[in-house]
């Protein structure tokens, strides 16, 4: 095996990270600007990633580092979630949103699909009222707007 | 908790991609800012039936169509999805109609309808359609089709069930290419369907609606696009450079396509237009060859005086007439030769020319055209092919196709010094000219595929169904090696001690399936040599071994799965074989050991025969199945398949 380069990344607090390439690579926004901008010495800030959920990113890229399906990710929802991706997402709800938002920022679609199937999980078959409870949102239509919104297709 | 953490707004939309319909539709209710994020999702994708006429009456009100984004309309028997729905739902348009609804089935308003079709303020921009159909007006079709510019997937299947007093629909690619610049799919089958003759053939000079560069990426069609004669038969793939994925679904009968395409002139035409083309697909009849071989005339045949020779100790110095006379003589020691050395050339890899040089998938249906050349050839060749599934089905006729490349052919005909005597011979249906190699096409046989395991380096998914491999040619040995003229003259089959050569795959393949049969007088070390050559796969993950009669069993060997020299426990996470012919007597004692020696294993899929019992009673064979510790064992699903005479 070659000696991978290596990557720095900064947190929006200043923290430093070394990952491999590679493992950079499973970003696709650090990939392009890698390839567009080749090996630079500095570091590669992300202001929109804190510290503790850049460590759970880079965790998540180093156990799929040699996931060959990784890139080919479908859009089969009923797909089932294998254990070790179950036990990942088990943190607390705003580690999981910022997750989101770090995986949409940096453009890793598995990381998003697992994630956001995991709030949807939380969302399936449950009634408005308990949506509300689970996420704690404020009911603001008037009453006279809870009209029925009758489509549904499938 | 007092702080509860609130969802970031931003994420609402990408979640609700994961919910289905029904939880959107809860969503809705939730809040104003789910109700605004859910809602475009909900609309998103539409699918409709022509029976759901409530449905399509809701959505005709409803104010929402602009958030259409992908559209599906599937057909039953007969029925199609009505044209005034279509108008309604992807222009927003409506007809004003004197009629019922049922009068729209005529086509008397589809002419009142004003072109181009004013649309609605209520119009969606669509980016995935899909039709499945027949319709009285394609006038009208054709119009609204062309007016959805903005599409990146367009799929149309113009099927339908009665088709003798219907006109077919008659497609002009070119013209459909220019007009949807964002398409990366087009998808055109069916069996009413007609592509128009290519652009130059028609007019004069070439226009730019006939030459613009597509973004396409990956083209669906069916066999009647190879079917065209003449110099600009394929220039359509002119524009297709980008394209990646082929897909021919046929609803063609194999005769009329084997009659018509000209395979050689098809392949040289991608070859040269579509160099990224990385997967291919087809589904029903359809012929198509994926290496060009060169064609000979006889005399440039190597070594084919010996060849006559070896047949036929006395023959005469004037080849042509050996030829004849090895004809009569011994006419089956010559044609076998002649194959044996064909083989030798295609594995020295230097005369077949590959059509597809990036090709990664391979996927072939029930009736496919692939030939023992070509499989070798892949083996020996393809530096990229990672996934093969073939769904075998043997041929009631002889598995050779007669395909003749007038072209090459006449070229090579003409170097021949002697062309009377070609001429004739050729006339009289000699078959030492027909059969001679590079002009037919033989039917793959399970020595080829045997052969291509042994070749091929790069495969990680390998699938040969409704064919099952005798542990013969498993056992074959080496058969990468070019036949020496001096052992015997057929690729030894009866190898003195049977060993199963190793196979190029065995560090890549991840999936095999494979049917494989053992004949019963077999003892039980053979059993036990498969699985231990399936022990050596270093990476597999799911096996299969279909229709087989291969025992998987601790007492016929079954360990070699973990001594071969694989990582097989790490790794195995599936193990199926439905349907097949072995019988264990214990099954519970074999479920458990697989599930004590393969801990990743997820699946195990097991289909047991068993004649009944004498009397009528049928023993309890998945009585195992209640077994405590088998409930417990670490495999999530067992399913076995009991079956009797």
């Amino acid at each position: 095996m070659s000696a991978h380069s290596q990557i720095l990344l900064t947190s929006s607090e200043g923290t430093e990270f070394i990952i491999d390439r590679d493992i950079a690579d499973k970003s696709m926004l650090l990939k392009c600007m890698l390839e567009d901008i080749g090996e630079i010495g500095q570091a590669v800030p992300l202001p929109n990633v804190s510290g503790p959920i850049l460590t759970k990113v880079i965790e998540y890229c180093t156990h799929h580092r040699d996931d060959p399906n990784f890139l080919s990710a479908n859009d089969d929802v009923a797909a089932d979630i294998d254990e070790w991706d179950l036990e990942y997402c088990k943190v607390d709800q705003g580690t999981l949103y910022e997750l989101i938002l770090a995986a949409n920022y940096l453009d890793i679609k598995p990381l998003m699909d697992l994630t956001c199937k995991t709030v949807a999980n939380m969302i399936k078959a449950k009634s408005p009222e308990e949506i509300r409870k689970t996420f704690n949102i404020t009911n603001d239509f008037t009453p006279d707007e809870e009209d029925q919104d009758w489509v549904d297709e499938h | 908790m007092l702080e509860h953490v609130q969802l970031p707004p931003e994420t609402l939309s990408l979640i609700f991609r994961y919910l289905s319909p029904l939880d959107l539709s809860q969503c809705l209710r939730v809040s104003r800012l789910w109700h605004a994020e859910a809602e475009p999702q909900l609309y998103r994708n539409m699918v409709l039936e022509p029976g759901m006429t409530l449905r399509r009456q809701v959505l005709a009100a409803c104010t929402r169509k602009h958030l259409i984004r992908r559209v599906e309309f599937a057909s039953s028997y007969g029925y199609t999805i009505p044209l005034s729905d279509i108008l309604d739902f992807l222009l927003d348009y409506r007809p004003p109609l004197k009629h019922s609804d049922d009068a729209v089935r005529t086509s008397t308003w589809t002419s009142s309808v004003p072109f181009p079709i004013p649309a609605g303020p209520n119009r969606p921009t669509l980016t995935h359609f899909s039709h499945q159909g027949y319709h009285q007006s394609w006038r009208l079709f054709d119009a609204i089709l062309h007016s959805l510019t903005s599409l990146v997937s367009l799929d149309l299947d113009f099927l339908h069930y009665d088709s003798t007093t219907r006109t077919n629909y008659v497609v002009d690619l070119d013209r459909i290419l220019t007009r949807f610049p964002r398409l990366k799919h087009l998808g055109i089958i069916g069996t009413m369907v007609e592509y128009a003759p290519p652009r130059a053939a028609r007019h004069e000079g070439q226009d730019e609606s006939t030459t613009g560069h597509c973004c396409l990426e990956s083209f669906t069609f069916n066999p009647a696009l190879m079917w065209r004669e003449g110099p600009d038969a394929f220039s359509l793939f002119r524009r297709l450079g980008d394209l990646r994925k082929l897909s021919i679904i046929s609803n063609k009968r194999y005769g009329e396509c084997a009659r018509r395409t000209q395979p050689w002139a098809f392949g040289r035409a991608l070859k040269q237009f579509c160099s990224k083309v990385e997967s291919i697909q087809v589904e029903g009849a359809a012929v198509l060859w994926l290496f060009d071989l060169p064609i000979l005339p006889y005399y440039e045949v190597p070594f084919l005086a010996e060849l006559v020779s070896e047949a036929l100790p006395s023959s005469p110095s004037d080849l042509t007439v050996g030829m004849v006379q090895a004809q009569r003589g011994a006419g089956d020691r010559l044609r076998q030769r002649l194959q044996e050395q064909e083989v030798s050339e295609l594995l020295e890899g230097r005369t077949a020319v590959p059509f597809f040089p990036q090709l990664k998938t391979l996927i072939l249906g029930t009736s496919h055209s692939l030939s023992m050349q070509d499989l070798i050839s892949l083996g020996v060749q393809a530096r990229f092919l990672t996934h093969v599934e073939i769904k075998h089905q043997a041929y009631g006729y002889e598995g050779v196709w007669d395909m003749y490349d007038t072209d090459a052919a006449t070229a090579a005909s003409a170097s021949v010094p002697e062309s009377t005597t070609h001429a004739s011979l050729a006339a009289n249906n000699n078959w030492q000219f027909e059969d001679r190699r590079l002009w037919k096409r033989r039917h793959i046989g399970n020595l080829d595929v045997i052969l291509f395991l042994q070749l091929c380096s790069s495969l990680r998914y390998f699938s040969i169904t409704r064919r099952t491999i005798p542990l013969l040619d498993l056992t074959a040995g080496d058969l990468t090696s070019p036949v020496n003229s001096e052992t015997s003259a057929t690729i030894p089959r009866k190898a003195m001690t049977p060993t199963i050569h190793r196979w190029a795959c065995e560090e890549t393949l991840q999936t095999l399936k494979l049917g494989l049969s053992v004949h019963p007088s077999r003892s039980k070390e053979y059993h036990a040599m498969v699985w231990n050559h399936f022990g050596r796969l270093q990476n597999l993950r799911s096996l299969s071994f279909p229709m087989s009669s291969l025992v998987p069993s601790p007492a016929y060997g079954l360990e070699g799965l973990l001594t071969g020299g694989g990582r097989l426990s790490e790794t195995l996470t599936e193990v199926r074989s439905l349907p097949s012919w072995w019988e264990v007597e214990d099954l519970r004692g074999m479920v458990l050991w697989f599930a004590k020696s393969f801990p990743n294993l997820v699946v195990l899929g097991l289909m047991h025969y068993r004649e009944q019992v004498e009397g009528g009673k049928v023993e309890n064979f998945i009585g195992f199945l209640d077994d405590e510790d088998v409930k417990r064992c670490s495999i999530h699903r067992i399913f076995v398949e009991p079956r009797s005479t």
